[in-house]
């Protein structure tokens, strides 16, 4: 083939009718989300004492921010590992449609971890008297933001060759991931940070209130963010199926 | 100082604004590569109308 990646094989993606789920899940996730977050769910004691010491106020009230904060920082994880998987599948198989699952997956990813690193810094200017500090786990998402920007700003770059470009994306793309652990292990190596490490596997250091509002926050981001992947993967579907029309008649108009 | 009901107030509001904005700018994408199907779409079915000069639609949709 002319464009030097092989035809798209959309099999189980062609029909994605499980978006229609996803928009319903949303609709009752959003909602339910936004009452558990803003009206439900307690203001937490200790966050207020953060909060008094850093700024002298005893307010409480930012720490709603954490129930957007944490959901965007998942979303944008689950977009990555999907990133991740559609590269491995692409470098093995060499079908674009798992090039397709990746780059569209990573610009979604970029979006939810930009709006983690807006919402946290929203969130540390109450809580630290301060918008950004170097902590651990700041700093690797900022290098995480960075690679995925890299990876688009190569998609975009292009050139001639795309299932060239396709292969070094993957690679980048792959090799991007491995930042996930450590932005997730960073409290445990580093812990002098300023994120506390609040769910372990052994118990949840949260309130049983608080934590029932982050679940639902969580799932309810993680769906929203499947159905963003989704609509970005059926454009990119009608994109390629558009380019190889176009390519189909410039040959035959070309043709003696 | 600012009362920190605002910082929530605008984290809420950044995130759904950009969400919503995303969404649209994708549905927007969407509808132009739809128009632009149906267009070639058209330009292909009226190639191989009877009195028209293209080839059969085998030939072009390989």
């Amino acid at each position: 083939m002319e464009r030097g990646l092989s035809q798209p094989k959309t099999g189980v993606l062609s029909t994605l009718g499980w978006l229609d789920l996803l928009w319903l899940l949303s609709l009752v996730g959003i909602p339910t989300m936004l009452y558990l977050a803003l009206v439900w769910a307690p203001e937490d004691a200790v966050m207020a004492e953060l909060v008094y010491r850093a700024t002298g106020v005893r307010d409480g009230v930012a720490q709603r921010i954490f129930y957007t904060h944490v959901p965007m920082a998942m979303a944008a994880y689950i977009s990555f590992f999907l990133v991740f998987l559609g590269s491995l599948l692409y470098l093995w198989r060499r079908q674009i449609v798992w090039d397709i699952v990746a780059r569209s997956s990573a610009e979604v990813g970029v979006v939810f971890t930009t709006l983690a690193l807006i919402t946290g810094s929203l969130w540390g200017m109450p809580t630290w008297g301060a918008p950004w500090a170097w902590d651990a786990r700041l700093t690797f998402t900022l290098v995480l933001w960075l690679i995925y920007i890299a990876y688009l700003m190569l998609r975009s770059a292009g050139g001639g060759n795309p299932a060239r470009t396709a292969r070094y994306a993957a690679v980048l793309g792959i090799v991007g991931f491995f930042d996930i652990p450590l932005i997730h292990w960073a409290v445990v190596i580093i812990p002098e940070g300023m994120h506390p490490f609040i769910v372990s596997e052994s118990r949840a250091s949260l309130p049983p209130e608080m934590l029932f509002t982050l679940i639902v926050a969580i799932l309810t981001f993680a769906v929203l963010a499947l159905l963003v992947i989704g609509q970005r993967i059926r454009l990119e579907l009608a994109r390629e199926e558009l380019e190889n029309l176009q390519v189909a008649m410039d040959r035959e108009r070309s043709a003696p | 100082m600012i009362p920190h009901v605002l910082y929530v107030l605008a984290a809420y509001t950044v995130v759904w604004l950009v969400l919503l904005a995303y969404l649209f700018t994708i549905a927007r994408r969407q509808a132009s590569i739809r128009r632009e199907l149906e267009e070639l779409q058209r330009t292909v079915a009226h190639r191989q109308s009877p009195g028209g000069s293209g080839p059969p639609a085998s030939r072009v949709r390989q």
